[in-house]
């Protein structure tokens, strides 16, 4: 009977993976065809873009530049010298030092000279104490802000009470931005009036020479972590949020680079405090919020190569990573349940949240699950073993041709990989990919479901390397 | 089943080298126009420059031969691209009164003609891209077909149909397509402005018209665009606004006085710091700071006790601006209000002439007299309180 059962339900799983391949497959298969179009007409876009003509005007929106910063000793200056250069006519950055343990803060105010300052603030949205403010006359557009610990979210709600502009940008300290990074990421501010946030693509710097906070040479790092990785965000970016973001339902902006209309953050409460995954909680619950009220809004996804990124090149710092984003997903996905299959939020209700529940969130544990009724399935003789090495290929093709869809979108586009050799590693390394790393990965996120309620609030820091050559 | 299995592995694999193919199909493609591209640059540029330098020496002249030998060369796509490209570059740098030449020998090679047909295609980023080389070329032949292309369903193409005609220089028609557009264009306040603001024809004569509109999204946006053309004329004609009812139209006032700096009206933006709207009283108290004048600065001392903070910040910026010998901030700190100091303080810090006043360095009255003491005695007696 109990075998009965089991070989039933074996039975019914190995059909039900069937079922779940194919329709993932499909819906990424889907989003490249978007993402195809969309960039097509992005790139047609560039050749009328009026946006050099604004790098200069006194029409364009001022920005503040969120800095949250916690123990990044290694990056922070280099950080703060790339911002500091930006080509953009009216724009100040704040640095939100968050209770940093190491030599964080001291660094930057011996770097610039900074000065405390006696300065009010106005508590837009309730933060931690911040005990100092820090600025300096000979770069009169930095501000430091020293507070206690409160995690990111709270460090960015602190910088927007200090910030004063009507558009805002967070990014990641270890991140370093192109010189026209902000002018493109304001461009859909400035074409249409019903933005609220912008995204920008987020590029991987490892490999790549970086000097005096600037991206010199684009190149492929030696370390295989981080050539994977580089196809992870080629498949992210240019396929899935462009392709989110063609059907305005795009749930996730990267802390990394992402510009908000202050007043609407204002009024929606700010960063959620106390939350790893505040980047896209944010996101999902402006949806949440204005498709609720009956507002009409536009969250905008821009696919140029802006913000560049450090990616973990050690298995401990990408599983660290992995669990810190599968814990804000999944956060936000539980706060905002509401919206799940909810005609009201439009497609980000009905389709854009599902896939993220079904595919993201529960994919580790059905791939999982796989990696054990199959070798039941083989045990109990349900297997046909014929069957299985065919779907199993059909399944690595499926994802290869994913990859190098990405790769073509790339290519196709901003092309910062040029020359064949770059072009054939990137392949070599979208087949490669299929055979451990991604089960790797799949694992890392599966911990962290598994420490969803333990680690949730916390920054899960990676270690930082300084971006200038020693 | 097994052979979807095996159909599904071919489609997915030939996909795969259909995609391979494709992408060095375009790389070299690229490659190729590029270089092609290259090669005629130096066979048509010294050629057309040749041509705009005999225009510039003597407009009159006959250059029927040339006319023939570029209109000869742009049958060809890539090449008419070069030409159009080296005609706009010198319409960009050329003074007004030379343009017209150039542009009417646009109009007779055909690139005006080329252009226009593109607009009258469905596509509308060529659309959008034709409209925005119209406006780079400045035909007046263009006007009809531009005018029509507003209020298409592509912002891009409006943006670019209107930067167009700012860049032609038609009154008329310049007027008539900002009378079509309403608040319901998507295009932000700040790019309809830098459209205004780049309009090539008598700027003072549409601001004269327009800021007047019965439309008061597009009111605004002339008013404000106003601003940076410095006329008494129109200055004079916008002091009325700062009366006006609507509460966009006021802001949009002060902020065009303020950048005109004609002190004439300060009086009227004194009267706005009492205003029922902190906004404009918040934009009233910025833009006194314009005005060397110390008759405003009563008011803007008041101003630094307004329950808004954005009042008092702004009041304390421009008072800084005007009160540079520290002389009248005195009474702020004889006084009771706690929030008029400390926006003063922090206003203080960060000008560069004043920072190094709460620093050590400046322990004693030499420094800003007796400002300096009575800024410091405030903040050591808040530091007690703490």
């Amino acid at each position: 009977m109990n075998n009965a059962f089991l070989r039933d339900l074996i039975l019914k799983f190995n059909y039900f993976i069937l079922v779940y391949v194919i329709i993932v497959n499909t819906i990424y298969f889907i989003q490249l065809i978007l993402s195809s179009f969309s960039l097509y007409d992005y790139i047609k876009k560039m050749a009328y873009s009026g946006y050099r003509t604004y790098t200069k005007s006194d029409n364009m929106i001022p920005i503040s530049v969120l800095v949250p910063a916690y123990n990044e000793q290694e990056t922070i200056i280099d950080n703060i010298k790339s911002l500091l250069s930006l080509n953009y006519p009216t724009f100040e950055i704040v640095v939100i030092n968050d209770g940093s343990k190491d030599e964080t803060l001291n660094r930057i105010v011996d770097a610039f000279n900074l000065k405390k300052v006696y300065q009010p603030i106005r508590n837009l949205i309730k933060t931690k104490n911040i005990t100092s403010v820090y600025k300096s006359l000979d770069v009169p557009n930095l501000v430091l802000v020293d507070k206690e610990n409160g995690g990111k979210a709270d460090a960015l709600n602190a910088g927007i009470n200090i910030s004063k502009y009507p558009v805002f940008t967070s990014i990641d300290a270890d991140s370093i931005l192109e010189s026209d990074s902000l002018v493109r990421v304001i461009m859909p501010f400035i074409e249409d009036r019903l933005t609220i946030a912008v995204g920008g693509i987020v590029r991987i710097a490892n490999g790549s020479t970086i000097k005096n906070g600037k991206i010199e040479s684009v190149n492929l790092p030696k370390n295989h972590l981080a050539l994977f990785q580089i196809i992870e965000y080629l498949r992210a970016f240019l396929s899935g949020r462009m392709g989110w973001g063609a059907m305005n339902a795009l749930l996730i902006i990267s802390g990394a680079f992402g510009a908000f209309r202050k007043d609407i953050i204002v009024e929606a409460g700010g960063y959620l405090p106390n939350t790893i995954g505040e980047d896209m909680e944010l996101v999902v619950r402006l949806h949440h919020i204005l498709k609720k009220r009956g507002q009409k809004f536009r969250i905008k996804f821009i696919p140029d190569p802006v913000c560049w990124t450090q990616a973990p090149e050690k298995l401990s710092d990408l599983r660290s990573q992995r669990k810190r984003w599968q814990i804000g997903l999944m956060d936000s996905l539980i706060r905002h349940r509401a919206m799940l299959f909810n005609p009201k939020y439009g497609l980000a209700g009905l389709l854009a949240a599902p896939y993220f529940l079904i595919v993201e969130m529960l994919g580790p544990i059905i791939e999982l699950l796989g990696y054990i009724f199959i070798p039941l399935s083989f045990i109990l003789g349900l297997l046909n073993i014929r069957f299985f090495m065919l779907f199993l290929l059909s399944s690595v093709l499926y994802s290869i041709l994913l990859s190098l869809g990405a790769i073509m979108l790339e290519e196709y586009t901003f092309s910062k990989y040029p020359s064949v050799k770059q072009l054939a590693k990137l392949t070599l390394y979208g087949v490669v990919e299929n055979l451990g790393y991604r089960q790797i990965t799949t694992l890392f996120r599966l911990e962290g479901i598994l420490r969803y309620r333990s680690l949730r609030h916390t920054w899960g820091k990676l270690e930082r390397k300084n971006f200038s050559p020693e | 089943m097994e052979m979807y299995v095996y159909y599904s592995i071919v489609i997915f694999g030939t996909i795969i080298i259909s995609l391979y193919i494709y992408i060095i199909w375009v790389k070299l493609s690229e490659r190729y126009t590029y270089k092609k591209e290259r090669r005629y640059q130096f066979l048509l540029v010294p050629l057309i420059d040749s041509i705009v330098g005999d225009f510039m020496h003597n407009p009159d002249i006959d250059l029927k031969e040339q006319t023939a030998l570029i209109s000869k060369h742009c049958k060809n796509k890539l090449k008419k691209r070069v030409v159009e490209d080296r005609m706009i570059y010198h319409l960009e740098t050329l003074k007004n009164t030379s343009k017209d030449s150039l542009i009417h020998l646009c109009e007779k090679i055909g690139i005006i003609q080329l252009e226009l047909d593109h607009l009258s295609k469905k596509n509308i980023y060529g659309k959008a891209l034709a409209c925005k080389r119209l406006g780079e070329l400045r035909s007046k032949d263009a006007i009809p077909y531009l005018l029509d292309a507003i209020n298409s369903s592509s912002q891009d193409v409006d943006y670019n149909a209107l930067l167009a005609l700012a860049k032609i220089g038609d009154e008329s028609a310049f007027l008539k397509a900002f009378e079509a557009v309403n608040s319901a264009i998507l295009l932000s306040e700040r790019s309809l402005i830098e459209i205004v603001d780049s309009f090539e024809g008598n700027k003072a004569s549409v601001y004269s018209k327009m800021i007047h509109s019965d439309n008061e999204f597009v009111s605004c946006i002339f008013i404000k665009s106003a601003g940076s053309f410095m006329n008494d004329e129109l200055a004079s004609q916008i002091a009325p606004l700062l009366q006006s009812t609507s509460k966009e139209k006021t802001i949009s006032a002060i902020k065009s006085l303020e950048n005109m700096k004609n002190s004439a009206y300060k009086e009227d933006l004194k009267t706005l710091l009492t205003n029922d709207s902190w906004e404009i009283r918040s934009m009233a108290a910025r833009a006194l700071g314009s005005y060397p004048d110390e008759d405003v600065i009563d008011s803007l001392i008041d101003a630094l006790s307004d329950a808004q903070w954005f009042v008092r910040s702004n009041a304390a910026k421009s008072l800084l601006i005007l009160d540079r010998d520290l002389n009248y901030i005195t009474k702020v700190f004889e006084g009771t209000d706690k929030f008029a100091k400390d926006i003063l303080i922090a206003t203080l810090e960060s000008d560069p002439q004043f920072s190094h006043l709460l620093s050590d360095d400046c322990a004693s009255a030499d420094c800003f007299g007796q400002a300096a003491l009575l800024i410091k005695n405030y903040i050591l007696q808040g530091d007690k309180n703490e």
